[in-house]
């Protein structure tokens, strides 16, 4: 059983837990959820010395305010929110000791959209289908399904360091990310590039697109100029139009093009399947970039090989560790 | 068709499209559970999940394990050894449908297109055993095929789709029935509404202990058409957690 730690105040607009996801269920339409700057959740927990995947809150456009009722150690990365405790400006990347009592308050983000608060010990929620991820959609995981409210009591794991130790632990300036770096998406094409002109596909890897307000968990969609496919036989199977194929599995991250207009990018609660043509696949360690898109930004999709999009996702994945942080007692 | 080797095509960078042809069929769909099983069997390093569907096995693998040029190798060396899968496991499954009235207002449209009437159209589809070939888009939600239907029923779908379709909802798209697990958007015709769960997030009746979701793909359903009475007693059975699923355990082959 875990300690009753934190009462939400607050919600924010879209706050859940998340851990690094759920695996095994795919074959059933359920998608793998987790956090959606995978980055950002490790480092929290490194920095408060949980298990890299251990459970945090995620906070999306904006953030939770939380009354504290025990002491404890916290950390907030990803999105930089106007942040304060007890009404002192709180820092993000780094630890920070929190009372019984004190208030701890996040409001607007003011670089990048996705923040995380990890514990020390971690958020304490059952494990559903393997994992403390919330679906909403689903209504699988988290605090019964559901995005955070206000009155949720929070209860957290016993922490596997010593508090006193975990006070004045900074993440090493150069290992966070700049802000402004998500302004360009990387991505593998596949698997139906073949479907698409390849003048399309240059205008794809070579024009601005806008963050479209329908974005979340489940997809971003982009806005910009319009795609156009290769003729095709007809097909009974795939459907008229020629974005249809026949159904296929989506991957986390496939770009589809409906119509060949507004490109949708699976995020980590994204459809399992669909009948659109999927252009290309946003590589896995830039989903953490696509986590952090504000609303209505402009963005330019960058093609790589599989090869490339591996080495980049080891180095995240590497970069996550005692080495880069600082600590000073 | 079915291709002469399968395609291998990268979804990303920890994802593969195992595609072995483009058609909507039971014969593209018995390779694919086929393959999937082989790849199963196989316990390749580094693959964390496989998704079978109706032409296609979507895997999952960390990168960091096993790299994409290494995994395709590898299943390379399974393709060659896949047996042909003539017979599968396959429970025939019955679930109880109220079709017509406020949740089947797509009823006489989908009459209309198929030149017969409403009664018809529900009758043919009560009558006739359908396949699932994929499950997927949202949790559990099962794509039906009619197996030797009386006539073919075949329907488009909703140009725009529609924001809500309740719970439960069976609807036909092209000549695909698809159930509606959760509340959702939709752009399938709407024919009916079940009153009993085929996706159980607490886990609640006996049939879901193992797993929230009901139907897999390789199961045959059977839709059983019902009145407001027994809807309304069934759905009641459900609350209840009393309700036995009619399901039996046979094989089949096409």
């Amino acid at each position: 059983m875990g300690k009753a730690t934190l009462e939400v105040i607050q919600p924010g607009i879209f706050t859940t837990i998340q851990d690094l996801g759920r695996r095994g269920y795919f074959a059933s339409g359920i998608p793998p959820s987790g956090a959606m700057d995978r980055f950002a959740l490790r480092m929290g927990n490194l920095l408060v010395k949980n298990p890299l995947e251990e459970a945090g809150i995620e906070m999306t456009a904006m953030g939770i305010e939380v009354r504290v009722l025990e002491d404890t150690v916290i950390a907030l990365t990803g999105a930089c929110f106007d942040a304060n405790l007890n009404g002192n400006p709180v820092r993000h990347w780094q630890t920070l000791e929190v009372h019984k009592g004190d208030m701890l308050s996040l409001a607007k983000p003011t670089t990048g959209w996705r923040g995380y608060l990890c514990v020390a010990g971690g958020i304490e929620v059952p494990h559903v289908l393997g994992s403390k991820s919330t679906y909403t959609l689903g209504g699988l995981g988290g605090v019964r399904g559901r995005v955070l409210k206000k009155g949720d009591v929070l209860e957290v794991g016993p922490p596997r360091a010593p508090l006193g130790s975990l006070g004045c632990r900074k993440v090493k300036e150069a290992v966070v990310p700049k802000a402004g770096a998500q302004k360009e998406l990387r991505v593998v094409l596949g698997p139906q590039d073949d479907h698409v002109k390849e003048e399309s596909i240059e205008v794809f890897l070579n024009s601005p697109y806008r963050v479209s307000i329908n974005s979340n968990r489940v997809g971003y969609r982009f806005e910009g100029p319009q795609l156009f496919f290769k003729e095709r036989e007809k097909s009974q199977d795939a459907g008229a139009d020629p974005s249809n194929i026949v159904d296929d599995g989506n991957a986390i991250g496939a770009i589809q093009i409906p119509g060949g207009t507004e490109p949708i990018c699976l995020g980590p609660d994204g459809v399992t399947m669909g009948g659109y043509v999927k252009l290309a696949c946003l590589i896995t360690a830039d989903m953490d970039r696509m986590a952090q898109l504000r609303l209505r930004d402009y963005v330019r999709f960058q093609n790589v090989t599989v090869d490339e999009a591996r080495s980049i996702l080891e180095q995240s994945v590497r970069s996550v560790k005692e080495e880069n942080i600082l600590s000073h007692s | 068709m079915i291709y002469e080797t399968p395609r291998y095509l990268y979804s990303g960078d920890q994802y593969l499209t195992v595609e072995i042809g483009d058609e909507m069929t039971l014969r593209a769909n018995f390779r694919v559970i086929g393959l999937d099983r082989a790849l199963n069997e196989a316990g390749i390093k580094g693959v964390i999940e496989t998704f079978p569907g109706w032409r296609s096995v979507l895997l999952s693998y960390d990168s960091l394990v096993i790299h994409a040029e290494d995994l395709i190798s590898e299943i390379k060396g399974v393709v060659e050894q896949i047996p042909e899968v003539k017979e599968v496991p396959s429970r025939l499954i019955e679930l109880p449908v109220k079709y017509k009235g406020r949740w089947g207002p797509d009823l006489e449209f989908i009459a209309q297109q198929n030149n017969i009437s409403v009664d018809e159209v529900v009758r043919i589809h009560s009558e006739t055993i359908h396949w699932v070939g994929m499950v997927g888009f949202t949790p559990g939600s099962p794509q039906l095929m009619q197996l030797n239907p009386p006539l073919l029923l075949s329907v488009r779908k909703y140009i725009s789709p529609r924001i809500y379709t309740p719970q439960g909802t069976v609807a036909l798209g092209g000549s695909i029935t698809a159930i509606y697990p959760v509340v959702s958007p939709g752009g399938y015709q709407m024919m009916g509404l079940t009153p009993v769960p085929i996706y159980d997030r607490f886990q609640s009746l006996d049939i879901f202990e193992a797993s929230p979701v009901l139907l897999r793909i390789g199961d045959r359903v059977k839709f059983v058409r019902v009145d407001d009475e027994e809807f309304d007693y069934i759905r009641q059975q459900v609350w209840e957690c009393s309700y036995r699923y009619k399901i039996k355990e046979e094989t089949f082959s096409p």
